[in-house]
């Protein structure tokens, strides 16, 4: 029965107490947020930690919440600004010993072919500006259409399609001057 | 960056995951809050009721509070809770309390309302209806006032002041209702006794009179005029007010001569002004017959012809034998026989005078004043009075005129009308049968060599072609010269000498005549004098003597008047195929007599080579008609389209940036950028040829204080800032750059065009269509650097998805790669429109250049994609590519929709093939309210050249075809009244 109810009958029902409907929002949409973290902090532990933070404090906020979006976009918009928040509180840290740590949980994945990918990943969404990335990450990752996106970025759905543009020129960009790698990835 | 290749990433994203320890870790702190969050609201719950169980015991010092109470927090949060809850029950929708307080509240304004009509009811009847002044030279005078109220001293001032033009420079009353109706009510009749003082003769030979109004009336001093005897009427009108029902007064004048003067004069009420007129498209149904079954062949066996034969044979002993012997005379063959083609006779509606807009000017309105003037000696004049004749025979004349007008409209169309009828009786009579008449002159042509060719032929067949092109008719068929002897021996046995030869039946024409606005509709201004008259009146001097003074007044002014000059229309003649041609084969023997007329037909012909101008196709500017493209989308979203998640802007309130140079001319290809209050980067967009760039106030998500950054080639870019006002309104923003402007140089055209099967019919004409048109954009702007390139779309499973040619400056190159495509594959309706959109817009267009999407197609792309063609759309908006989409035939609601969407939202416009060719498969009809049909390859020649130009360009009267609605270079006007009334304006949310 759970599995079959829609996100947002589950959400009322999380809040007002009832603990296995949470459960089940919890095992539908840990990743996603883990998901939209991590495009926005191009982090695993840093994503993981603050993907756990945001759903501790998730009981608390779906008290708040009042079922006027869908609830996929209000957890994208929680997520997306707590992985900001935690991006600006990070910018103070060393960046080699991000990158260290990086590399070392990109050496956990599984194959290498996905090792490939995300490291080229890595690669092209650190180019990327923060807003453009975030977009990337929505439109992406979690194939929301434009409209969807602007809702949770809250902009224009033009200024959506713009940044989907200069996305996909950059990664052009960057793919004619890589150096195999994004071939590799992307073959 | 490929589609494919942004897929790849985007899988590669989702493919990232916590690690299963992080995740453990997560979900179980998450729960953990979870329970703890709630945990705390069910003891408090708990609490509360132990609370009320225990309450004896509260008081008591030694009692034990209730384990885990937390002082004060728990009852609170649990009463701010309970509190909390019953609010948010009460703001619950339930739709039996919504009734109830909507009741309530219907009632209540109901009421508000009924007070202070009740109010007004009440009131007594206005001062001006119940004066009645009675004024004698030298009597006690009495105002009869009906109803005196305290305070009504403003309104019996205003009174006074109508009746007297000296009491001035007085604060005016004021006028709300809401005052006047207040008043305590003293009296409802009371009778005011007046003391009036006559005063002595004045030099000026006027006469005072005081008028003193006891208590509640202010005192008021008034002058009366006495007139002279040049107007034995305007004398009383002189000291009277307005005659109308507001007083009526008496005065006896001693006669003696007056400078006073009463003058009416003429003055300008409303303005002559000018409305348009429609004159209906004048329809004639014709008939023509058009073949409904072409000729066919059917196979016949001939069996073989055998005889009986007896003959003696000689045997070997000397005796002879009788045998009897089956001889074949003639062996099994096969036969072809002719089924003649059939024929129908259909009724077609053809637009005889098209539709036209005409201006009809209504006359100015005027209205006479009598004013009563004081001509001074030293030639100066004073007005005293000034009051308007109620004019009867104005208004009525007025009517009259209006009337006229009306009439003449009718006499006209009528006239019109009779006289499409009489062409029609003349000239629509069809022809005999065309197959009949065709065989007495056919032409033959021998078919024996493969390259030989009858002159006479050509030279007919050339004939024909000319004569059937400006009716669009299909391309009389052309002479094969197919090597028919081998054939023949497979269709049947022809005598020795006898050979096949193919016999052109032309197609039959008649020509028909039409009308067609040559002149529109004008105007003129005529300027007409003033009226003046000279009064001379004796003016009483210093010195006791009276003199003459002349004075001229302006009875009329001078004024401009609009004369509407009637539209000229000329009559034009066109030719057009009442039977279509066809070609049969007939056999003729060594003299060149036929032989066998019917009995053999030409295997079904290969479809006539496509000629160019064939199709015919009309277009609708939704640019150009936001409001009706308003009407349309409610059309669509409340009607066929409903419950469609389909994509679209509200062009009704969009906000048009309009990019100008020093001189005014439009700046093309000028790059708008947009930043919000706080400095976030929005979208780019860039003008077209004509300067223009759209924001829509909704969909944009458009708040004040955006802004707005236009910056050209060559100029400082200027910024300015939208306010509330003009995105809640909608309006214009006009920015001047100091520059001189240049015309657009260089073009890039990308046709993207359906290659599925369904596309058969219009595929090959299109290849030919789009050729010449390439030809004739470059021919019709010289100068302009034009590059050309190509996708072609199918559909997943088939042999290819899409297909390009990157754009090149070398049309020959263009023309072989688009000569090379042909349509195929598809199979479910719906086509991969998205990928297309998507690859051309990842093509290489130049900066510099105008960027024009052709979109050739016939079905919408499929449901799951909707969002990827729409935001294809936006991209191609943000990159200032104009999407121009052509829809070809049986194009469905959906896909016109999707269509019209991305033309708007673009600045494209939406083209749209007709049945006016007869070529292909039927063409659905257009949701649109006006358009013309043209030949396609003209049409899309115009939309091009108006896009590069940054004007439209309109068609030639001789090009037009038929006109439908009411058109006028590209706007739609249609009344209220054709807006059907089960259509809500309504504002849609934008889908999400």
């Amino acid at each position: 029965m759970l599995d079959t109810e829609n996100d947002e009958a589950l959400a009322e029902r999380a809040a007002s107490g009832e603990a296995a409907a949470f459960r089940e929002l919890l095992t539908r949409h840990y990743d996603r947020v883990f998901r939209v973290a991590y495009g926005i902090l191009q982090d695993k532990s840093e994503a993981e930690d603050v993907t756990q933070e945001i759903w501790a404090a998730m009981p608390k906020k779906l008290r708040q919440w009042r079922g006027q979006a869908k609830l996929t976009s209000w957890l994208h918009r929680i997520a997306l600004n707590a992985a900001k928040d935690s991006l600006r509180r990070a910018a103070t840290r060393a960046r080699t010993a991000e990158g260290y740590a990086e590399i070392e949980s990109l050496s956990r994945a599984e194959t290498a072919d996905t090792q490939t990918r995300l490291t080229w990943l890595q690669t092209a969404l650190g180019t990327l500006s923060d807003d453009l990335r975030e977009t990337a990450v929505l439109t992406l990752s979690e194939e929301m259409n434009f409209a969807q996106a602007a809702d949770v970025l809250g902009v224009a759905e033009g200024t959506v399609a713009w940044r989907m543009s200069e996305i996909r020129k950059r990664l052009k960009i960057l793919a004619s001057k890589d150096d195999g790698l994004a071939q590799e990835a992307l073959a | 960056m490929s589609d494919d290749e942004l897929e790849k990433l985007a899988a590669a994203m989702k493919n990232i995951s916590p690690s299963k320890a992080a995740r453990k870790s997560g979900m179980e702190a998450a729960l953990a809050a979870f329970d703890a969050e709630f945990e705390t609201e069910t003891v408090v719950v708990t609490e509360t009721a132990e609370e009320k169980i225990s309450t004896t015991n509260q008081g008591m010092a030694d009692a034990p509070r209730p384990t885990g109470q937390t002082i004060g927090t728990g009852p609170v949060a649990s009463l701010g809770r309970d509190a909390m809850s019953r609010v948010k029950e009460f703001f619950t929708f339930k739709p039996k309390t919504m009734m109830m307080m909507g009741t309530c509240a219907a009632a209540l304004f109901a009421t508000s309302l009924y007070i202070p009509n009740t109010r007004f009811e009440e009131m007594p009847k206005p001062v001006t209806e119940a004066v009645t002044a009675k004024v004698g030279a030298s009597e006690v005078k009495a105002v009869e006032i009906g109803e005196v109220e305290t305070g009504v001293g403003t309104d019996a001032f205003s009174e006074m002041k109508q009746l007297d033009p000296s009491v001035s420079g007085v604060p005016a009353p004021a006028t709300d209702p809401g005052i006047l109706s207040a008043p305590k009510r003293v009296e409802p009749t009371m009778r005011t006794p007046v003391n009036t003082e006559t005063e002595g003769k004045t030099v000026d030979g006027t006469e005072r009179s005081t008028i003193r109004i006891d208590n509640s009336v202010p005192t008021v001093e008034t002058t009366k005029s006495k007139t002279a005897d040049v107007d034995a009427t305007a004398r009383n009108e002189a000291i009277t007010a307005p005659p109308s029902k507001t007083h009526s007064a008496e005065a006896v004048m001693p006669e003696r001569p007056s400078n006073v003067v009463t003058i009416e004069r003429r003055i300008l009420k409303s303005p002559a002004r000018t409305m348009e007129r429609v004159a209906p498209a004048v329809p004639k149904v014709v008939t023509r017959r058009v073949i409904k079954t072409p000729a066919s062949t059917v196979e016949r066996s001939v069996p073989a012809v055998t005889k009986q034969e007896t003959r003696r044979v000689a045997k070997g002993d000397g005796t002879f034998e009788t045998v009897t012997e089956t001889v074949l005379v003639q062996p099994a063959t096969v036969e072809y026989v002719t089924i003649p083609p059939t024929y129908e006779t259909i009724e077609e509606t053809v637009v005889v005078q098209e539709a036209s807009t005409e201006l009809v000017t209504l006359p100015p309105v005027y209205e006479t004043v009598r004013e009563t003037v004081k001509i001074n000696a030293d030639g100066s004049s004073e007005v005293l009075s000034s009051d308007v004749v109620p004019s009867a025979k104005e208004s009525a004349v007025e009517m009259a005129s209006v009337s006229e007008l009306a009439l003449t409209d009718r006499t006209d169309s009528a006239s019109v009308v009779a006289e499409a009828e009489a062409d029609g009786l003349a000239k629509d009579t069809i022809s005999p049968p065309s197959y009949m008449l065709a065989e007495a002159e056919a032409d033959e042509i021998v078919v024996t060599g493969a390259k030989r060719k009858s002159r006479r032929a050509t030279r007919r067949s050339k004939r024909a072609e000319k004569a059937a092109v400006p009716s669009f008719a299909p391309p009389p068929p052309s002479v094969l010269s197919v090597p028919l002897e081998s054939k023949s021996a497979e269709i049947g046995k022809l005598p020795p000498g006898a050979r096949y030869v193919e016999r052109v039946i032309p197609a039959v024409t008649k020509t028909r005549t039409r009308r067609v606005v040559k002149t529109p509709a004008s105007t003129q201004e005529r300027v007409i004098p003033a009226i003046t008259k000279d009064v001379t009146v004796q003016v009483l001097t210093e010195d006791g003597t009276y003199k003459d003074v002349t004075k001229t007044f302006v009875i009329q002014e001078a004024r401009v008047e609009l004369v509407t000059v009637p539209p000229v229309y000329k009559t034009i003649t066109e030719t057009v195929v009442v039977d279509e041609g066809m070609t049969e084969l007939v056999a003729i023997d060594a003299e060149g007599n036929v032989i066998q007329p019917k009995n053999f037909v030409k295997p079904p012909k290969p479809k006539p080579r496509p000629q160019s101008g064939l199709l015919t196709a009309g277009d609708y500017d939704d640019v150009l008609n936001p409001d009706l493209y308003k009407v349309y989308l409610d059309k669509m979203l409340q009607g066929q389209l409903k419950g469609k998640d389909l994509p679209y802007v509200d062009a009704s309130e969009r906000v048009s940036i309009r990019v100008v140079d020093s001189l005014g001319k439009p700046v093309p290809l000028a790059d708008v950028s947009l930043k919000t209050s706080r400095g976030a980067k929005m979208f780019p967009l860039r003008t077209g040829a004509d300067g223009m760039a759209y924001l829509y106030p909704n969909y944009d998500s458009l708040e004040s204080g955006i802004r707005v950054k236009v910056s050209a080639k060559g100029a400082r870019s200027v910024t300015k800032r939208l306010t509330r006002k003009l995105i809640k309104n909608g309006g214009d923003i006009v920015v001047d750059l100091k520059m001189d402007s240049a015309p657009v140089q260089a073009l890039d055209l990308l046709l993207t065009i359906d290659a599925t099967g369904s596309m058969g019919d219009e595929m090959r004409y299109l290849q030919s269509e789009l050729k010449a048109i390439v030809g004739r954009v470059e021919k019709a702007n010289p100068g302009v650097d034009i590059r050309t390139g190509l996708v072609v779309y199918r559909d997943k499973g088939d042999d290819y998805v899409v297909r390009e040619i990157p754009f090149t400056d070398d049309i020959e190159d263009f023309r072989a790669s688009l000569a090379e495509q042909y349509a195929n594959g598809g199979g479910d309706k719906p086509e991969a429109m998205h990928t297309a959109l998507q690859t051309g817009l990842d093509m290489e267009w130049r900066k510099d250049a105008l960027k024009i999407n052709l979109l050739v197609a016939d079905a919408p792309p499929h449901d799951r994609y909707l969002d990827e063609t729409w935001e294809a759309g936006l991209m191609s908006r943000r990159k200032g590519i104009h999407i121009v989409p052509l829809a070809a035939s049986g194009v469905d609601k959906t896909a016109e929709f999707v269509m019209r969407a991305m033309a708007q939202i673009t600045g494209g416009r939406f083209l749209f093939l007709t049945d006016d060719s007869g070529i292909g498969n039927s063409h659905a009809k257009p949701t649109v309210d006006c358009y013309v049909v043209t030949r396609l390859d003209g049409l899309v020649t115009r939309v091009l050249s108006s896009l590069i130009r940054g004007e439209r360009v309109e068609p030639e009267a001789s090009d037009i075809i038929r006109s439908v609605g009411n058109y006028r270079a590209g706007t739609c006007a249609i009344e209220e009244q054709d807006i059907p009334s089960s259509i809500q304006t309504v504002s849609y949310k934008y889908r999400q």
